[in-house]
């Protein structure tokens, strides 16, 4: 579904008069392979690089060198709820968008924003005609999600989707991320930094430091045994009850 | 042991709706007392409260907050300029709100020193650059801006703007929730460190029991407004009594666990 092959993007970090400038290899040599229906963990520090990696799947951003292969459509959920969504829009003209701007009769595809609000369990009438700012943190990744899922893509890719929302919430959400992929047979890219979350809701995990993929195993693996000293170092970063 | 804060009945509500209902709490001199709640649950009001930084909509009903001996509430404003950021220091969630982003973090630390009149001029400079040290940060970060700094650095001149006038009591409203993991233990172990050494008794405020592990010696769990469940770090963490306790320790992952799904409701 998703291949991988060296991927290289390097970015040039200029300083305030475009003078003496540094090479930032954000992403060095990434290779990978993701099966459909699966989901690949990316776990990793701030500035690690997965960001730029999700970019590259998603062609925001074209690589320097390598191969991105993806089958089908690519979607996206950020982290912060508060700024992905456009606070002058309805929740229905929000979830609507991605539809009406590919040229989907509006009457077709309000039908299909309900029907993707179900699916993210707001499905309340209400919900439609109302603005982010009236919903709470967890209902607006709720949105967000319906949004991306909106097209039927074949590939989500989700960046720190849980990360600022309460631990409760959090639960909600990853159960519900966990319902959505088995529904529409998604592929997930799951990116956080937190290895536990990771963990949860992904079949495969990659650990990123410094733009590229220093270990790749399976859950049970990387957390029975850890190859890598950074990974041993990430897991015991861990914050335990 | 002698407690530096009492918290008792405490009471704010905003609009006729009680956000802060009857909480009440102590904190012993030199210990750390983490309080845990979600969103909503009136911690960060309670935090507020204590600093007298309530937004106007907020009234308090009733309720006393002892702060060595002598109840917050009845300070005026202007005595409470010499308690906040002198006597009682404070770390935000967000450290890139929370610093001016045109000051350098230098100026920024001497600041405080300088609104307190607690540091002469010509030891401004060696005070700062000794603050640097005690949270773990180069040097050259004197000159630089916010922007020019990682989250986990701007934690940092945060934790030195709290520490500057070596205060007797240390806010800390969700410290590390902006961080990554290895940034959270690094910025914790440091805060435990210097709690220690010089015993400041410390206020930790989270949404997230599992962190709590690594700073806290009593934790209070707060929910709507009440306080739900308190005692020990040990108790709480580990036999937790009430449910909504038990929940929130479980619906976190856990490495290593085998569950597909993870509890939502209570």
């Amino acid at each position: 579904m998703i291949k991988l092959d060296n991927v290289k993007k390097y970015f040039r970090q200029n300083t305030m008069f475009g003078t003496a400038a540094n090479i930032v290899k954000a992403v060095d040599g990434v290779s990978f392979s993701v099966d459909k229906g699966k989901t690949f963990g990316l776990v990793g520090e701030s500035g690690c690089g997965k960001t730029t990696l999700s970019k590259l799947i998603t062609g925001l951003i074209e690589p320097d060198s390598g191969s991105v292969k993806v089958s089908g459509d690519v979607d996206m959920v950020f982290q912060d709820p508060f700024s992905s969504l456009n606070p002058r829009m309805t929740i229905e003209e929000i979830i609507a968008e991605p539809l009406l701007v590919r040229g989907i009769k509006r009457s077709a595809a309000l039908t299909k924003v309900a029907e993707t609000l179900n699916m993210v369990k707001l499905g309340r009438r209400s919900v439609l005609k109302g603005y982010p700012h009236q919903f709470s943190g967890g209902e607006r990744q709720r949105i967000a999600i319906a949004r991306a899922i909106i097209r039927r893509p074949a590939v989500l890719i989700l960046d720190e989707p849980v990360s600022s929302l309460d631990v409760s919430i959090q639960a909600s959400i990853l159960n519900l991320l966990k319902d959505i992929q088995e529904e529409l047979a998604l592929t997930y890219i799951f990116i956080s930094h937190d290895l536990r979350v990771v963990e949860f809701m992904s079949d495969i995990i990659g650990v990123m430091k410094d733009g590229t993929l220093i270990e790749i195993a399976s859950c049970d693996d990387i957390y029975s045994s850890p190859k890598h000293e950074y990974t041993r170092r990430l897991i015991s970063a861990i914050p335990t009850i | 042991m002698y407690n530096i804060l009492d918290v008792t009945d405490l009471t704010i509500s905003i609009g006729g709706r009680k956000v802060v209902d009857n909480v009440g709490f102590s904190v012993p001199q030199g210990g750390v007392l983490a309080l845990v709640g979600e969103s909503g649950s009136g911690k960060t009001m309670t935090a507020m409260a204590i600093l007298k930084l309530l937004p106007p909509a907020a009234k308090i009903e009733k309720g006393k907050i002892i702060f060595r001996g002598e109840n917050i509430l009845e300070k005026k404003e202007r005595d409470m300029r010499g308690i906040r950021g002198r006597r009682i220091g404070m770390v935000f969630q967000e450290p890139f709100t929370a610093l001016n982003p045109v000051m350098r973090a230098s100026d920024q630390i001497a600041e405080t020193l300088i609104a307190h009149g607690i540091c002469k001029k010509q030891d401004l400079n060696a005070r700062v650059n000794d603050l640097l040290g005690m949270v773990k940060l180069p040097i050259e970060v004197r000159g630089k801006y916010p922007h020019e700094l990682s989250g986990g650095m701007r934690q940092r001149v945060m934790l030195a703007i709290a520490l500057s006038c070596d205060p007797e009591f240390l806010i800390l409203d969700e410290p590390t929730t902006a961080l990554d993991v290895m940034l959270q233990k690094h910025i914790l172990d440091t805060i435990k460190h210097i709690q220690r050494e010089r015993r400041i008794t410390t206020l930790f405020i989270t949404h997230d029991l599992s962190v709590v592990n690594m700073l806290a010696d009593n934790v209070c769990v707060m929910r709507n407004g009440l306080v739900v469940e308190s005692g020990s770090r040990l108790d709480v963490l580990k036999s937790p009594q009430k449910k909504y306790t038990q929940h929130l320790i479980s619906c976190i992952p856990v490495l290593g666990d085998k569950r597909r799904r993870l509890p939502v409701e209570i």
